[in-house]
């Protein structure tokens, strides 16, 4: 919100701080200025102020040498006319001008001097309403009331510029969405006296009675707590006096006329809208407030037809809706230049409904952006008073008798009484505040209080009945002048000792041991393009989808990290580094069922799982710069994912997983498993995979090719949830043999649809405790192997604990093996 | 009888022909090998007459053992002088580009959140996990935020599909959560207090992708449940967690704020580590086209503004059934992504989720 400084200062008593002070207390106690500008004549109230004169015109004549200029005469007060060239023509001997004198500086910087036009004399110049930012009318010069006086100062008749602050007034605040509210504040901030004047006695001046002019029937009532209406005669609608379009301009809105702008007047004083009718024009006489029809029409003042809904509130006559309430009036009861009677509204509406209604139509006014935010019942008297007044002087109104007055309920809501308990703000804040200090401030926002021996009984003043209810929120109140008293204090933490949780130390350790592979980490979105999930197999009620999204690339959360991870290597390909290692630890996400608890025993509205998910393409590492690189292979992946299992204690089992998803390539896939001893396991029998903890692969060159990704592109993805329950706990240290190893060497020929890992599960399975080892050392195709299958050569590392292990021993083991290689595989031993 | 001496004079012009370690042990085994002539006769001695078997043995043994201590000794010559000439050879030019052994980057937000978390766990705070998909409750309703306020409405927060009906003024509705004080809830639903946490995490909102907005971002929120907790010890909290952070002693300046779930809320500055609260550019700041004389961290304000805090609102405690009668507490939320930007001096968010591997590597890593 925009506030005019000057306007805001003469409702405080005393003399106002600067206002960078003024911006300064503002902000600290919670109307923060989010920035100061000038608008109009800087400085129009001091060294200005000399420059800028009333003056009028005493005769004028053609200028000699040039058509369209005129030379004037023009009374400044001063003994001798003042000469000014000027090329308006509006005006006539007698009128009453605007002069600026030599010296003085317009709005836009330009310096006025004496000068000559065409070879005349000319000091100052006679000014429009533009050239002073009051409108965009320039079509001659500004014409004054001729009982100002030349001479006298124009800022002293209008205020002919002013700083600006604006405000950032928070949602709790609505009081401070007039002049009024923040006036007080600073007032209080600054320990003197808000004094905005008596409030003005409604004085009827007219013999009719309001209810010769309308009647009022709130159907509504839930969603319109007051109404209040009253009516005048013997309006003349025109221009507003300069001062008020003054100030309407530097608050940002526009002179309509004077019944209008009286009306934006007062709210921008008090923060309480208020609508002013054409009496003549509402069908019946009858104000009806009720809900609309469905698709019942309504042209705004905007000139546009909408169409209503029946939650829609609307302020109707007889015949049709003529307010949306609190947004917008329909152009059928506008006031306008014909208009002599008026009905004017000061209503209270219900704000949670003019923000729907506001925001269904796309419709944001003065008025909405004030009713939404919950104003409260009592203030539209206030504002009723202080628009009858302005009406009565500035539009020769009468004022009838009477004031439609219609409370739901039939009452107002009582002002909140809160007992405040005098430890309590001390106990918050952490500051000793002296009694009667609390009281002073208190008052002075309006509060009245009651003094107990404990504790004060405290009346919330209307302006804050829906944001002051509780003692902790008359705390506030107090804390927030005094903020700076606020000492630094660290609290003597004694939740007891902390430190990481296991999942958090093993993602850490992850994250290191990525970097020290050479990855660097990435941070993707965790929203995706519609249909992410479904192209990589995820099926439908699985996934989690946004009801609003903001872009269509961002409709649904991740499943995977995969696509992002490749969307992260199609850029950075395209921009030139081709070489991409990377990973994430990143959260996926999957729907769950109603009911669905986590460990916690709380309340889960997704499977959220934490992943490390890799992605590697081009060239990995240790390459020579005069030789050609290695591209990232399977086993470079499969690698990669290995050691990351390694650093968190887990030898991983690699096993084949013969049908991945269409998005991974078909023949480069493995699923990574922990040993079948890890703590998760139980009861599997032997040779059995242990449980899963991710995958490793190629993506599918299809899948890639779509992103415009050419070369290979491998990911391994890691469960960290599995993992960790996999782990061993605290690892404890065991003996191992002082008797030196047997290596003995197996060479099987297998059929080709039997996978490496199973092949060496199997063997380890078999060998038992004397098997410390076993590892792959060659794979051989061609004959003397037939065709479909390989031949695989295993190195055995047997060892005892405590003694030599004898030939017989190991040859016994060596023949466990291949039997139950023969049996599971149909291996057969090459001799 | 082959001469002794004769023999030994042979082999002693062979063995010092040699000028290789290859050639010495060619002529070593020509000699002194099995079949050398020398070693031929003494191990024909029992064949020769009684009478020259003792000074034949002993001659010819002592000649031997000269011929292989000599043997020896040129052998660590030769190998010796061989090995200064393979190191002469030997030179590689160690200012050539290096095999490229891999060394990765940690992301800056993870870097950032690191340094957070740790400065917390230093000062005794846990730090807590906690979900992204959230229920309108604990969202909204249980953070005090009440129907109508204009988070809530689906202008502002992301609703999950088939779980937005009334979305706004639902309970039960689902949403991305706007912030991580629903971290808050789920902590004091599990512990009793006293309770200091801290919780770093990820939120959405619906604004748009721009240098200082995203729909996506982080957060850490930091919450202390005690008796007798005040607003002091949030200000003194802050001032040492701000002071570690950006380093130095750096004041700390509240301001009134409005937050639903705290009451008095407050925004806090930190006094600008950059110009340490002068609003003028330090010497030294960069000085090209366009810089001025006002400090580019804090624009000249002399002060950052860096969290909103406050003290934990009485119906917050309510919801999550800890009594506001016994204890009082204070929280606070710092944008993690706002820090590393500030810390790392880049104006544009968007690098964060860019992930172009030339942002990424400029920041090695010293959180």
């Amino acid at each position: 919100m925009i506030v005019p400084y000057a306007w805001l200062t003469e409702y405080i008593s005393g003399d106002a701080p600067d206002i960078e002070h003024a911006a300064e207390l503002l902000t600290i106690s919670g109307t923060a200025v989010e920035g100061i500008t000038q608008f109009g004549v800087a400085d129009a109230g001091g060294a200005q102020a000399a420059h800028f004169v009333v003056g009028r015109v005493i005769e004028f004549e053609p200028h000699p040498d040039a058509d369209k200029l005129r030379l004037v005469q023009v009374d400044i007060g001063r003994d001798a006319p003042q000469q000014i060239v000027c090329g308006a023509s509006n005006f006539a001997q007698g009128d009453t001008v605007a002069v600026v004198l030599p010296g003085g500086t317009m709005p836009d910087g330009m310096q006025i001097r004496e000068a000559k036009l065409r070879g005349i004399d000319s000091r100052g110049m006679m000014m429009s309403e533009r050239e002073l930012g009051l409108s965009t009318n320039h079509d001659g010069i500004m014409l004054l009331p001729g009982d100002w006086t030349p001479g006298t100062p124009l800022h002293g008749h209008v205020p002919l510029g002013d700083q600006l602050l604006e405000l950032e007034i928070t949602g709790n605040r609505p009081d401070c969405l007039g002049v009024y509210g923040v006036a007080r504040e600073l007032a209080v901030a600054a320990g003197l006296e808000f004094a905005p004047g008596a409030l003005p006695e409604l004085a009827p001046t007219g013999r009719s009675h309001v209810s010769d002019f309308v009647s009022v029937d709130v159907q509504a009532g839930d969603l319109c707590p007051r109404y209040m209406a009253t009516a005048f005669t013997d309006v003349t609608v025109g221009p507003s006096p300069h001062w008020l379009r003054a100030r309407l301009v530097q608050a940002g809105m526009r002179s309509i006329n004077n019944v209008v702008d009286v009306t934006n007047y007062v709210m921008l004083l008090t923060g309480q809208p208020l609508h002013a009718f054409d009496s003549d024009q509402v069908a019946g006489r009858q104000i009806i407030v009720r809900r609309a029809t469905e698709d019942e029409p309504i042209t705004t003042l905007d000139d546009v037809e909408r169409k209503l809904t029946t939650d829609t509130l609307v302020i109707a006559d007889a015949l049709r809706p003529a307010v949306i309430a609190g947004i917008m009036g329909a152009a059928h009861v506008e006031v306008t230049a014909e208009t002599t009677t008026l009905v004017l509204e000061a209503a209270s509406f219900d704000g949670l409904s003019v923000q729907r209604t506001s925001r269904r139509m796309g419709l944001r006014s003065e008025s909405s952006s004030r009713f939404e935010k919950g104003l409260d019942p009592y203030a539209p008297e206030l504002a009723l008073r202080l628009a009858a007044r302005l009406l009565t002087d500035l539009c020769g109104a009468q004022l009838v008798a009477g004031v439609i007055d219609v409370q739901a309920g039939g009452a107002l809501p009582p002002l909140p009484v809160v007992e405040l308990p005098a430890a309590l703000a001390p106990r918050m804040l952490g500051i000793d505040i002296d009694p009667t200090d609390a009281e002073a401030t208190l008052h002075a926002l309006g509060y009245a209080t009651e003094a107990f021996d404990d504790h004060w009984r405290v009346t919330v003043p209307h302006w804050r009945m829906f944001d002051t209810t509780r003692p902790i929120d008359l705390v506030e109140e107090l804390g927030r002048f005094r903020l700076a008293e606020v000492p630094s204090v660290l609290p003597a933490v004694t939740s007891g000792g902390a430190l990481l949780t296991g999942p958090q130390r093993l993602r850490r350790l992850l994250e290191d041991v990525a970097v020290g592979l050479g990855l660097h980490e990435v941070v993707t979105y965790g929203l995706v393009a519609p249909d992410s999930a479904t192209s990589l197999g995820v099926d439908e009620e699985d996934v989690v989808r946004l009801a609003n999204p903001m872009t269509v690339d961002h409709a649904e959360l991740r499943t995977s990290l995969a696509p992002s991870h490749l969307e992260v290597a199609r850029r950075n390909v395209a921009a030139g580094t081709t070489d991409v290692a990377i990973f994430e630890v990143g959260r996926t996400f999957h729907a769950a069922p109603d009911g669905t608890l986590g460990a916690d025993g709380l309340p889960r509205f997704a499977h959220e799982r934490d992943v490390l998910a890799v992605l590697l393409t081009g060239e990995l590492g240790y390459g020579r710069w005069d030789a050609p690189g290695v591209p990232v292979d399977a086993p470079a992946a499969v690698g990669v994912a290995t050691a990351l299992l390694a650093a968190a204690g887990i030898e991983a089992d690699v096993r084949a997983l013969p049908n991945p998803p269409q998005w991974l390539h078909p023949g480069q896939v493995a699923q990574l498993h922990a040993p079948l001893d890890a703590p998760a396991t139980s009861g599997l029998p032997a040779g059995a995979p242990g449980p899963l903890v991710g995958w490793v692969g190629a993506l599918h060159p299809r899948f890639t090719r779509a992103q415009s990704v050419e070369q290979p592109v491998y990911v391994v993805h890691l469960d960290l949830a599995a993992i960790e329950s996999a782990r061993t706990g605290v690892a404890t240290f065991t003996a191992y043999s002082e008797f030196p190893p047997v290596l003995e060497d197996i060479a099987v020929v297998l059929g080709d649809d039997v996978s490496g890992g199973a092949v060496l599960a199997a063997a380890r399975a078999a060998g038992g405790e004397l098997l410390e080892h076993v590892t792959v050392f060659d794979r051989y195709v061609g004959a003397p192997v037939e065709a479909g299958h390989h031949s695989l050569a295993l190195r055995l590392t047997f060892r005892a604990h405590g003694r030599t292990l004898t030939d017989q021993e190991t040859a016994d083991v060596r023949a466990t093996i291949v039997t139950a290689l023969a049996e599971r595989f149909g291996a057969v031993l090459r001799s | 009888m082959a001469d002794i001496e004769q023999l030994a004079r042979d082999a002693r012009a062979e063995l010092e022909a040699a000028t290789t370690v290859a050639e010495l042990d060619a002529a070593k085994v020509r000699h002194l090998g099995k079949s050398g002539p020398l070693v031929l006769l003494l191990g024909d001695i029992r064949n020769l007459p009684p009478e020259d078997r003792g000074h034949v043995g002993k001659e010819g043994n002592v000649a031997r053992r000269q011929l292989e201590e000599y043997v020896a000794a040129r052998g660590a010559e030769l190998a010796d002088a061989e090995l200064d000439a393979q190191v002469a050879r030997d030179v590689v030019d160690m200012t050539l580009p290096a095999r490229a052994v891999p060394q990765g980057t940690l992301h800056l937000l993870t870097q950032t959140r690191r340094l957070l978390e740790d400065i917390f766990l230093g000062m005794g705070y846990a730090v807590i996990d906690a979900p992204e998909v959230e229920s309108e409750w604990y969202g909204f309703s249980a953070l005090n935020t009440p129907v109508g306020h204009p988070a809530r409405n689906p202008t502002d927060t992301f609703y999950i599909e088939g779980h937005d009906a009334n979305a706004g003024a639902n309970d039960d509705a689902l949403i991305l959560r706007t912030q991580t004080s629903t971290a808050q809830l789920r902590t004091m639903q599990l512990t009793k207090p006293p309770l200091y946490v801290v919780h770093p995490g990820r939120v959405y909102r619906r604004d748009d992708i721009d240098a200082t907005h995203s729909d996506m971002f982080h957060q850490m929120e930091a919450l202390a449940v005690d008796e007798g907790l005040t607003l002091a010890h949030l200000k003194g909290t802050m001032e040492q967690f701000l002071g570690t952070l950006f380093g130095g002693k750096l004041e700390i300046r509240l301001r009134t704020h409005f937050f639903p779930f705290t009451e008095p809320s407050v925004e806090a500055d930190v006094q600008c580590f950059n110009c340490m609260g002068s609003g003028r550019a330090p010497e030294g700041d960069a000085q090209g086209e366009g810089a001025s004389d006002k400090c580019r961290v804090c624009r000249g304000e002399g002060w950052i503004e860096i969290m909103g805090a406050g003290m934990v609102d009485p119906n917050v405690f309510e919801a999550v059934g800890y009594d506001a009668d016994r204890v009082s507490g204070f929280a606070f939320g710092i944008g993690i992504d706002r820090v590393a930007m500030l810390r790392h001096d880049f104006p544009d968010l968007r690098h964060l989720f860019q992930n172009d591997l030339r942002f990424v590597r400029q920041f090695p890593g010293r959180p």
